[in-house]
């Protein structure tokens, strides 16, 4: 065959299976012409490694590689579609820049800290990452030492991760990336529901009468999700409505029936004004309210989640940080807070370290607190486009108010513009409050659901639980009944695990500046360019007493900075599983092998635990602040004589006490759910147990029997299943939770069940303090919060007189660690451009294309004015995508954060442009 | 060279249109259409994985055009990637 016919052939067959993937008519030859075109291909199932609306794949290998990607017509997620982002799913393994070897920094055949970076031997890594690891690990315990993680890392990863740092080293310091997306949800879920994670499905879009996008630019970061409104908007002949609440006019808007451009912060004033017009309307569902809710409020003057102290703060930050301890009241904040005569007056940031506390309030009261937010005076305060009159506002206003109040089907969608926010928390809990008053959650069509940005976000980083208080399946470290179940499912002495919370990312790099951490250790993760403020971050970790591990596939900025480089084996190089926004387990086989000497972070994990003995980690350790029954002070007990008596020596490694148990070595490979295809993982190991399917299991364990129960490991594999939405009882999915006849625990008779068992208990008060402390419980309730309007801390004033927004544009995803690898992604956006209103540029003599300086308190860049983007800036604010490398954002960005879920606030700070 | 599938919906009506507008852009076939759902199915070449995405982008951008989805993509043929110079691993 000429390569002209054999590319017809191929042509006409990708033409056959794409009709027949969305279902239009293809004859029986053509499809067997299809089969024909890929004969010796091996298609397999997959997951789309780009974000968390994990979207099903089926991925084509040839003689080792991967040739083609289809979009998989049995996954219920997509449906057979991609977005542009699953074009390169197969390629973005084979970019030229791939690490495949490691790299350390070294000076006369040795490691130095102001050494070059040169290739080294696994062997070599791995002595001096031990080496230097023992030397913090010994003068500053579990406490100096980190490790940074990823909700892109998979399921196994995660757990290697959690049980080697928090068993192994007794540290609880590892926190993921997902701290900086996804926190605040995950909070505002336990507060409210006592369990973490969404209710509803993505299937919820097909039965959805209204949505509203909260702060969500759906349409460009979660493409097929948007697909699927717009398909449901577009070819419905009932009246759906789509509505945009948003800082910024952009693609959402383009089918939307309702615009609402708001100030930002000022969401938390909308959604009380929702609330206070849903008892106004009298639209409560007073028998759901009464039967399945709590009222519940927290203390008000909780700060920004920045440093107490200025001691390590720019000159020009100083006054910024101040307002961490004491700052003046708006007016609006003054009247929205029921404290009118405290206007302009200052305030002190009392509970900053109470943030989360949270009591009962009366039903009374709760109304009470609304009555502040008026139709007038939130429209006043939250208009948002300085162009557009109050008058037209106010009837926008209206209109939000009477499509959220209704008696047809209500989702409310939202991801980082309610994540990444002060008052995070606060804004989560607002939403769920509109629809808990209704009754309008956990059921078809109706619910609030928050999405993820990462492909496991929620699979890792939340459901293993990589958080610095975390556990596996919802369990804390700061509880000892959670510890006690963890020590029995992990085999450890009583009081190995360290009750202590750990760091949280931000806390974690700034240990670095501050000296209380030395040893940091990132996985799939590029933190030194992703989190505020960065340019202290880069600093610190070139500090002669700290050491850096990153472990990636390419070389990113945090590279750069790092003292060794791990190369890593990427997505289908490996054996892995992920978890989306809906609950759903989706699960791949390894399909090709990583390039080099890249190796999977399992792998690299189990290989560094062989390098620890338990004498060396379950000896007394000490711990500053440590006070906790059972345990001495500020010290963690050696535990080694009740690890002898268990079977274990002094001398037995990290690796044999916690991975390759009796139990796990059981589960051998090869397996025959393999069906050919290779472990690398276990062929480097070298011991012949299957890592990945004994680890799942014993996380698995977990989650039986505690509302998050996954179906075993074989199950997943099983040709027909395209992922499975846990809780899984009785081989059955749930694909809503907590209501009866969807949910299995939730039992006949009783309708809703809010059984998540956290903060459950909790005191009484009014709408100031606490008037009872004595906890009482609300079994099977969920919380219906009450948060006031706070305004953020960097307003724009006469020098820094812009507002910063970041967030992400299509092209571009996590950090660019792997988008801008692939060139043609990178070209889309070749450098980072500022969005701007037209009429701002121009009285800065800028025009469209020009290049611009754009300075913060924290650091200044020059970026690419465009006044014509999609984005379309209301004046005085500007927006950039946080990702490029060339142009680092983040330095620009202000690393205030939500006090209670420790996750920055990432959208809002001052800023000048000047021409340059 | 690659070559991908692309499912293009059309707004109501405009199926015909639009099916005209995407066959008229460089490296695109109309293999198949139906105005009842605006769902045409065409079939991008494009010689590196770069040019089939800004294609897929310039789809977004014809008028009538309601979404754009990449369904199948065949890029083992592409000359620009990285794969030729990875050195597969032959021991432990």
């Amino acid at each position: 065959m000429t390569s002209l016919s054999r590319r017809e052939f191929i042509k006409t067959s990708i033409a056959a299976t794409t009709a027949a993937t969305v279902g239009l008519p293809v004859t029986k030859a053509a499809l067997a012409q299809a089969k024909a075109a890929e004969a010796g291909w091996k298609w397999d199932k997959g997951v789309c490694r780009f974000c968390g609306t994990g979207c099903g794949e089926q991925i084509a290998t040839f003689n080792g590689k991967i040739v083609a990607i289809k979009g998989d017509d049995d996954a219920p997620v997509n449906r057979g579609l991609n977005c542009i982002k699953g074009y390169f799913n197969g390629r973005i393994l084979y970019g030229e820049d791939r690490l495949t070897k490691p790299l350390m920094r070294m000076k006369d055949g040795k490691f130095d800290k102001n050494g070059d970076f040169a290739p080294v031997s696994w062997e070599q890594a791995f002595d001096e990452m031990e080496r230097q690891f023992k030397r913090v690990y010994k003068e500053k315990g579990p406490a100096g030492v980190a490790m940074l993680t990823s909700g892109q890392s998979l399921i196994q990863e995660g757990y290697v991760a959690a049980k080697l740092m928090k068993a192994g080293f007794r540290s609880n310091n590892i926190d993921p990336n997902a701290r900086l997306c996804m926190a605040s949800a995950v909070v505002a879920f336990i507060q409210t529901f006592g369990i973490d994670e969404p209710a509803n499905n993505y299937s919820d879009i097909e039965q959805a009468d209204t949505m509203v996008l909260w702060g969500a630019n759906m349409a460009e970061a979660h493409p097929i999700l948007w697909s699927r409104v717009t398909d449901r908007k577009l070819s419905n002949k009932k009246d759906i409505k789509v509505i945009n609440v948003t800082t910024y006019s952009n693609m959402c808007s383009s089918i939307a029936d309702l615009e609402v451009i708001f100030k930002p912060n000022t969401d938390l004033a909308i959604l009380n004004y929702i609330n206070r017009e849903i008892i106004e309307r009298n639209a409560v569902n007073t028998d759901f309210v009464n039967k399945h809710c709590v009222f519940a409020t927290g203390p008000y003057d909780i700060g920004y989640g920045m440093r107490p102290t200025d001691k390590f703060a720019f000159e020009a930050e100083k006054d910024t940080q101040k307002k961490q301890l004491v700052n003046k009241l708006d007016k609006y904040e003054a009247i929205a807070q029921r404290r009118p005569d405290m206007a302009g007056k200052d305030i002190e940031h009392k509970a900053a370290a109470t943030a989360g506390a949270h009591w009962h309030i009366t039903f009374d009261d709760y109304k009470k607190a609304l009555e502040p937010y008026t139709l007038d005076f939130v429209a006043e305060l939250a208009k948002g486009d300085p162009d557009e009159s109050v008058a037209d506002f106010k009837k926008k206003l209206q209109q939000l108010a009477d499509a959220c109040i209704t008696k047809g089907n209500l989702m409310s969608f939202w991801t980082m513009g309610m994540n990444q926010h002060v008052r995070g928390v606060w804004v989560n809990e607002l939403v769920y409050a509109m629809h808990l008053l209704q009754g309008k959650h956990g059921l078809p069509g109706n619910g609030a659901f928050s999405l993820t940005g990462q492909p496991s976000a929620c699979g890792t980083a939340r459901e293993v639980g990589t958080f610095a208080h975390r556990l596996p399946a919802d369990l804390l470290v700061d509880n000892a009944k959670h510890r006690e179940f963890t020590a029995k499912q992990w085999n450890l002495p009583a009081n190995t695990l360290n009750p202590k919370i750990g760091t949280p990312i931000m806390v974690a790099l700034r240990g670095l500046e501050d000296g209380s951490v030395n040893f940091v250790w990132t996985q799939t993760v590029n933190l030194f360019q992703s989190t505020p403020n960065s340019n202290h971050w880069l600093k610190a970790a070139r500090k002669p007493e700290n050491f850096l591990v990153v472990s990636d596939s390419y070389p990113t900025l945090s590279g750069k900075v790092a003292d060794l480089i791990l190369p890593t084996a990427m997505i289908f190089e490996k054996w892995g599983a992920y978890g989306n926004a809906e609950r759903r387990t989706q699960v791949w086989r390894q399909q090709v092998e990583a390039p080099g000497e890249a190796r999977s972070d399992v792998w690299i994990m189990l290989q560094f635990a062989k390098r620890f003995k338990l004498k060396e980690v379950w000896g007394e350790q000490p711990l500053a602040g440590l006070k906790e029954d059972g345990y001495p002070e500020n010290k963690l007990p050696n535990v080694l004589e009740e690890a002898k008596k268990m079977g274990y020596t002094e001398d037995t490694t990290l690796y044999d006490a916690l991975f390759a148990t009796a139990a796990n070595k059981k589960v051998a490979w090869p397996d025959p759910i393999a069906k050919g295809a290779k472990n690398s993982t276990v062929d480097f190991l070298g011991d012949g147990w299957f890592v990945e399917k004994a680890l799942f299991e014993e996380y698995r364990q977990f989650t039986v029997g505690h509302q998050h129960d996954l179906a075993p490991f074989d199950k997943y594999y099983d040709d027909k299943v395209r992922g499975l939405c846990w809780p899984i009882v009785d081989g059955k999915e749930t694909h809503w939770r907590f209501s009866e006849g969807h949910d299995p625990y939730v039992k006949a008779g009783e309708g809703f069940n809010f059984y998540g068992p956290l903060m459950k208990a909790i005191p009484s008060g009014n709408l100031d303090k606490v008037t009872d402390p004595t906890p009482k419980p609300l079994p099977g309730k969920a919380k219906i919060f009450y948060r006031p309007y706070a305004a953020f801390p960097e307003q724009p004033d006469s020098n820094y007189d812009l507002l910063l927004v970041t967030g992400r544009i299509l092209e571009h995803w996590h950090t660019g660690t792997m988008t801008r690898r692939v060139p043609e992604l990178h070209k889309a956006a070749p450098t980072s451009v500022l969005c701007m209103h037209p009429a701002d540029a121009q009285k800065r003599g800028i025009k469209h294309n020009d290049v611009a300086m754009v300075e913060s308190r924290r650091g200044k860049v020059k970026m690419v004015i465009d006044t014509k983007s999609s984005n379309k800036m209301p004046k005085g604010s500007v927006f950039a995508a946080f990702f490029d490398e060339a142009v680092q954002t983040n330095q620009l960005v202000l690393d205030a954060a939500d006090p209670i879920s420790a996750e920055p606030d990432f959208k809002k700070s001052a800023v000048k442009v000047t021409k340059i | 060279m690659n070559l991908s599938g692309i499912l293009v919906v059309a707004a109501p009506g405009r199926c015909e249109e639009v099916a005209e507008a995407l066959a008229a852009l460089p490296g695109i076939e109309v293999y198949q259409k139906d105005p009842a759902s605006g769902k045409i199915v065409v079939v991008q070449e494009a010689p590196t994985i770069e040019n089939e995405a800004d294609g897929a982008r310039a789809l977004q951008k014809v008028p009538g055009v309601v979404s754009v989805s990449m369904v199948y993509h065949y890029f083992a043929e592409d000359p620009t990637l990285g794969a030729s110079s990875v050195t597969v691993p032959t021991s432990h």
